[in-house]
């Protein structure tokens, strides 16, 4: 999932309006702005999805998979 | 990402009036101005001034100026420029990938495809390809501002979490989908100032790339003007926001245009829908037929999203950035 452009929708408070590059293993790095729930958009081969997921907001710094699904 | 009802058209005019809200921000809106929407289709205590600017070259110091003032833009060069009324055959045109935005952003998403980014000042918007200095990859959205410089967001220059500053940054004006009507260009020369770099204050979030000698985009592109602006304006302004947003694949330029719905000293909030890549965007205002930049788009929030505001100490860094892409 190398080059899929992931687009934060709706987070926990305020986040930077950057879009992340999914790398060859398919990641994209994240700095959690708070705990509860992210939506994410990802955007590969023409087609954008939306992806939900819940952080605790203890993590300072984490690594999220984009899966070869979407 | 957010949802609004929200207005096109020119502004009504009225009694100026202004009021402010908790913190001092102001939130009160009264119509008084002639803006016009556009129809497209953490302070370093070691330093007392954190728009002190820095690079990843070297720091200058800039002085610290007045308030209310401008600096004037340009069409460009390029041939096949076309006047407003060319314009606003991009909305007509894109109303149906509008339709389509609507099943993939929270509704309503009232963004507008820009489907001729060869006029201005579309072609003076431009998508941003950024390789950190850990080697991830991230896109944003930049504007130019002479033929070299390009402002952008301080955290698409510097990335605190990804080593700093940027490895490179690939300058695309005028991208749509596979069209680079105006070249690419790399940028390795980053300028922010320590506000973000050293305290990473949303407040200063704001940055630069001069391109190299050899690539001169602006001056074919043509360039925004920037300017401060005070509460009252701006409270009452027709704001327009584009850029290069990612769940659009960051390729495609997408428009929308409101009145902000609070400003404080360093920060315009608003409802204009956005997405992540759009960091960087310029939100202008077009007054008398000019176009000024307001505000650096930066941050994503359900509570409203917001840019940079272009306050005079912001400015002087602008005009220094844009003096050196000359």
């Amino acid at each position: 999932m190398a080059g899929v452009v992931v687009s934060v929708a709706a987070a926990p408070g305020e986040f930077l309006d950057i879009g992340m590059v999914a790398d060859d293993q398919g990641e994209i790095s994240l700095t959690p702005t708070g705990s509860g729930d992210y939506e994410f958009v990802v955007f590969a081969e023409g087609v954008a999805e939306h992806v939900g997921t819940h952080l605790s907001g203890a993590e300072g710094y984490v690594a999220l998979t984009v899966p070869p699904s979407s | 990402m957010t949802a609004s009802t929200k207005a096109r058209g020119r502004t009504a005019d009225s009694t100026e009036h202004e009021a402010l809200g908790d913190n001092g921000i102001a939130t009160a809106t009264m119509p008084a101005v002639t803006t016009e929407f556009e129809s497209p289709n953490g302070l370093d205590l070691n330093n007392a001034d954190p728009d002190t600017e820095t690079t990843n070259a070297q720091a200058r110091a800039v002085a610290v100026g007045e308030s209310d003032i401008s600096e004037a833009g340009t069409e460009g060069e390029a041939p096949g420029e076309l006047d407003e009324s060319a314009a606003v055959d991009a909305i007509v045109g894109s109303y149906p990938e509008l339709a389509d935005s609507l099943e993939v952003i929270i509704p309503p998403d009232e963004r507008i495809r820009v489907t001729n980014t060869t006029v201005y000042p579309w072609r003076a918007i431009c998508a941003l390809g950024i390789i950190a200095a850990n080697g991830r990859r991230f896109i944003g959205t930049g504007w130019m501002i002479s033929p070299r410089t390009v402002v952008t967001a301080g955290h698409c220059v510097f990335l605190h979490e990804e080593g700093g500053w940027a490895r490179s940054i690939t300058v695309i004006p005028g991208c749509n989908d596979a069209l680079e009507p105006f070249g690419s260009h790399v940028g390795t020369d980053l300028r922010s100032v320590t506000g973000w770099t050293s305290s990473k204050k949303r407040e200063y979030d704001y940055g630069a790339i001069i391109l190299p000698p050899s690539s001169r985009p602006g001056a074919t592109t043509g360039t925004f003007g920037f300017a401060t602006r005070t509460d009252s304006f701006l409270l009452n302004a027709a704001l327009n926001l584009s850029g290069y947003p990612g769940d659009k694949g960051g390729r495609q330029q997408w428009f929308m245009a409101q009145r902000p719905k609070s400003v404080s000293e360093r920060v315009i909030t608003y409802n204009i829908d956005t997405m992540g890549g759009q960091s960087g965007s310029p939100v202008w205002v077009l007054e008398n037929g000019q176009r000024y930049g307001v505000g650096v788009h930066t941050n994503g929030s359900s509570s409203g999203n917001s840019a940079t505001r272009i306050a005079s100490e912001v400015f002087n860094n602008l005009s220094n950035w844009k003096n050196l892409g000359m």
